[in-house]
Parts: structure tokens; C-alpha cells; sequence
């Protein structure tokens, strides 16, 4: 059988199936397009909460007078907690050398003091796990309630904010996507389906004419594949760039093509049962 | 040499419907046979013996020698390709361009001189000026030699035609019929399945299978 032949029908096959095939194309494209940059804006942010955990940290200040033991007992308190990932423990001098790096331009308000002002405090750092605001109030909360801490402060408002809107944006992500899949499913299967039935007869010739129906069947397939094909082609491109240009790593993006591909799939496959 | 026999063959499609009862005949090579018979005797069933859609509950139809029932899809599909069949329903690609309907099937056996075998076909059955209109948009009679066109253009060894002169006048029937005496003149086998008895005359040298309600009941 000539290759022609089959070049021949997948020629007729888009020109009759035109309206379908663009319809397919422009379904997988744009719903890909919005899901490979929904995924980049969350995977942006949830780079950038990481980054501003690393720097984010909790000071627990100590009273003047505290003494040693206790110091070193808080310090081990601190270390065994499992929601804390790092202890400092800062004292007078460190804490003056802190504050003359951080904030130089106050640095000759100290000269009003005749001594050190500045409280011993122990830096914590947590793991993200704690990153639930009733959990991480409740743990300032209990700190607090120590003897011989004078305060306890955090600057971990900012990633909380961040980790909110993150889960928000998980959430509608789950949501979009399970809407998109149940109602795409449908629609994919009823297009497809569209332009296959209008090449069944022609396997019932093929076959009538003394000729296998497999390459047909393969013929068909592929034009009925290429939509998908190309739409991923095209969205892999924008992955690649955004890889490329974007402060984090888009590896996962790459799953959004392969997701197009593997359901056009499925859908090809259940739809060449006549 | 016997290219086709029918030995005992019987058909049921259901315990009611009895469509072939032992029905038996040979068909030789160039052979120009008429399957007579009124609508629903059975005309049709034995053509889709012949070309494999259908096999016997009982008995056997030997394809040159060989039972048809025997043989591997791989070996029907090669027997149909000697085989050129005008179907009662045409299954003409209508939305295809007259030349296009007859390019499918040469581009499909692998043919690589397709457009003076088409320009040629369409010469010979008188649709050469339609070449380039959409097959829907013929008349029946065009259609039916679009049918024949495509049937004969690989130059099978044998050619088995459904009621090809169904739904169509007596001067486009008589001239159809020609065509397909035109093609037995050159050796290969003619089978034509028809209710149309008033055309028997115009062929001189040809046999006669009368059928009803399934059985032979007259062959000359």
C-alpha cells in the first residue's frame, strides 16, 4: 500500500475536519496555556516563600539577670522542639555587634546608655510545618509564658501571607482542574469522536477492497492526534522559556504537555470504538 | 477452470430466516453469469459469499479450489483485491470529486500511474467530462458508472456487481451493461446480481442462476 495513500487521507481528513481540529487545537492550547502560567505564578510564589522563610525568624528576648543554667536549659528546650529547625543564641555582645551592622545610622543612640541595652535572645528558626498561623501563635504564645523571657517576636507575618494565598491558590488550582478534566473529558471524547465517525465507512471499504485497516485506523488516529501534539509542542516551548527566565525551577510545568498528550490519548483510544 | 463453486451451500440468518438453502453452481474463469431472482430471493447473499463478508453454516464455497471458510483474513483480504465489486449501496465516497473516488482505491493497491489510469477508466465508462464534480452531486446513473469506474480500474479477474441497474433508465442501464460485457471480452469473470430479467437478451453469450426464497429453481 502506498504511503501516499495515507498522506493523501490524512490531507482529506483535515480538510474536512477543519472546524474540529482548530476547535481541539485552540481547547488544548488555551487551557494549557492558563494552567502552565496559573502554575508558574503558584510555583513563583511558593519559591518566594521558601526563600523568605530561610530569612523569616522568631527572637525570644531574655531578662536582664537570667541566669546561666537557665540559658543553657532554654537552649536545649529550644533545640528538642521538633517545630524548631535552628537555635542562636545571641548574646549582649552579639547583639550589639547585630544591631550596629543592621542599623548603623542609629548606632550613636547607644552612646545614651551607659550600658549595653541590649537584650540577650535566642533566634529560632522553624520548620515549615509550622507554617499554620494558630500554630505559630500558639507556640509564640507558649514561649512567652517562660520565665525570664521578656518578649518574644517574629517576622514570620509576611510568609504566613504568602502561605495563604498559596493554599488558596492550591485549592482553586484543585478545584479548576478537576472542573476542567470532568467537563474536557466530554467534550474531547465528542470532537474526536466527530472526526473518527466521519472515517469509519472508509474502514469498511478498505477492507471490502481486499486491504488491511490497521494503517487506516493509524492514519486517522494521528490526524486526530496532532491538535494535542501541537498544543504541547507549543506549550513545552513556553515551559522551556519559562525555565529558562523565571527564578525557580519549571520542571513541573513540563507535566501540563504530557498531561494533553496522555488524555488525547485515552480519549482516541476509547473513541475508535465504533 | 472453476474459479468459484457453490457445494451445498445453506445460510440462515436466523431459525426463521433461511437465506441460502444447498444451493450449488460453478462460475469458470471469464464467465458471464446473471444471478436472477426477485428482491430478498438471496441474490445478495451469494455475492457476499463470494467476495467473504458472509461463509456458509453448511457447506462450502471454494474460492479456485480452496473453501473460503479455510482461509486467514490475510488471505481473504489478497482473494478480494482479485476482486472488483459494485455494491448495491454504491459506497461511493460522495464527498469526494468523481476522479478522487477512483484515485482512493488506485492509490490504496499501491498504483503509481494514477491520473492516466483514471482519465482512461472515466473514458471508458462515458463520465470523463464529470471528473472533477462531486460525486454527490451526480445523477444515479452517473453514479452507478462512477461504481463500475471504480470497480474495474485495477482490471480485477473478476467483477461481481450488485443490482447495477437499480433506480436507473433502460438506455443508462443498457449502456452499463455494455461496459461490463466490454470488460468479460478481456478474459475476466462477470457476475451480476439483478431483478432486471428484460436486459438478459442483450447478452448473447451468458448463464443464467435463477433464485428464489434461497434455492436455484432454474440455470441455463
Amino acid at each position: 500500500m502506498s504511503t501516499k495513500f495515507y498522506l493523501n487521507e490524512l490531507a482529506y481528513l483535515w480538510k474536512r475536519s477543519r472546524v474540529e481540529i482548530n476547535f481541539l487545537f485552540l481547547l488544548f492550547f488555551l487551557s494549557g496555556l492558563f494552567f502552565t502560567l496559573y502554575l508558574s505564578g503558584y510555583t513563583y510564589l511558593a519559591n518566594l516563600r521558601s526563600k523568605v522563610y530561610e530569612t523569616a525568624f522568631c527572637k525570644v528576648f531574655l531578662q536582664e539577670g537570667v541566669p546561666d543554667d537557665y540559658i543553657v536549659f532554654l537552649k536545649d528546650f529550644f533545640e528538642k522542639d521538633p517545630d524548631v529547625k535552628d537555635v542562636r543564641f545571641v548574646d549582649k555582645e552579639s547583639a550589639l555587634k547585630e544591631f550596629k551592622s543592621r542599623f548603623p545610622r542609629y548606632e550613636e543612640l547607644l552612646k545614651l546608655f551607659k550600658e549595653n541595652p541590649l537584650p540577650i535572645n535566642f533566634e529560632l528558626k522553624f520548620k515549615n510545618e509550622l507554617l499554620k498561623r494558630r500554630s505559630l501563635e500558639e507556640k509564640l504564645e507558649f514561649f512567652s509564658q517562660f520565665p525570664y523571657v521578656e518578649t518574644v517576636q517574629s517576622n514570620y507575618d509576611f510568609v504566613l501571607r504568602l502561605d495563604r494565598i498559596i493554599n488558596t491558590l492550591f485549592f482553586v488550582a484543585v478545584f479548576l482542574f478537576v472542573f476542567f478534566t470532568v467537563i474536557f473529558i466530554p467534550i474531547l471524547s465528542s470532537i474526536t469522536r466527530t472526526i473518527l465517525q466521519k472515517e469509519f465507512h472508509l474502514f469498511e471499504l478498505i477492507e471490502l477492497l481486499g486491504y488491511d485497516t490497521k494503517k487506516a485506523i493509524w492514519t486517522i488516529g494521528i490526524a486526530a492526534f496532532v491538535p494535542a501534539f501541537i498544543a504541547s509542542l507549543i506549550l513545552a516551548g513556553i515551559t522551556l522559556i519559562i525555565d529558562s527566565v523565571a527564578p525557580f525551577s519549571g520542571k513541573l510545568l513540563y507535566a501540563i504537555p504530557l498531561f494533553i498528550l496522555f488524555i488525547q490519548l485515552l480519549v482516541l483510544v476509547d473513541s475508535t470504538k465504533p | 477452470m472453476t474459479q468459484i463453486e457453490f457445494k451445498n451451500v445453506c445460510k440462515r440468518f436466523s431459525e426463521k430466516r433461511v437465506a441460502l438453502y444447498d444451493v450449488n453452481f460453478k462460475v469458470k474463469k471469464g464467465d458471464f453469469v446473471f444471478l436472477v431472482g426477485k428482491t430478498g430471493a438471496g441474490k445478495t447473499t451469494v455475492l457476499r459469499h463470494i467476495y467473504m463478508e458472509l461463509f456458509p453454516d453448511e457447506g462450502d464455497v471454494l474460492w479456485e479450489g480452496i473453501s473460503t471458510r479455510k482461509m486467514r483474513k490475510s488471505e481473504i483480504l489478497k482473494v478480494r483485491r482479485k476482486m472488483g465489486i459494485i455494491f448495491q449501496d454504491l459506497k461511493l465516497l460522495l464527498n469526494r470529486t468523481v476522479s478522487e473516488n477512483i484515485e482512493f482505491v488506485l492509490r490504496l493497491s499501491g498504483e503509481k500511474e494514477v491520473k492516466p489510469r483514471i482519465w482512461q477508466v472515466l473514458h471508458n465508462v462515458g463520465i470523463v467530462g464529470e471528473a472533477q464534480v462531486i460525486a454527490g452531486e451526480l445523477s444515479r446513473g452517473e453514479l452507478q458508472r462512477l461504481a463500475v469506474a471504480r470497480a474495474i480500474v485495477t482490471s480485477p479477474e473478476i467483477l461481481l456487481a450488485d443490482e447495477p441497474f437499480g433506480n436507473i433508465n433502460k438506455d443508462d442501464a443498457i449502456e452499463i451493461l455494455k461496459i461490463l460485457m466490454n470488460f468479460n471480452s478481456s478474459g475476466s469473470t462477470v457476475i451480476i446480481a439483478t431483478h432486471n430479467v428484460e436486459l438478459l437478451g442483450e447478452v448473447k453469450k451468458k448463464r443464467v442462476i435463477e433464485i428464489d426464497e434461497g434455492r436455484i429453481i432454474n440455470e441455463y
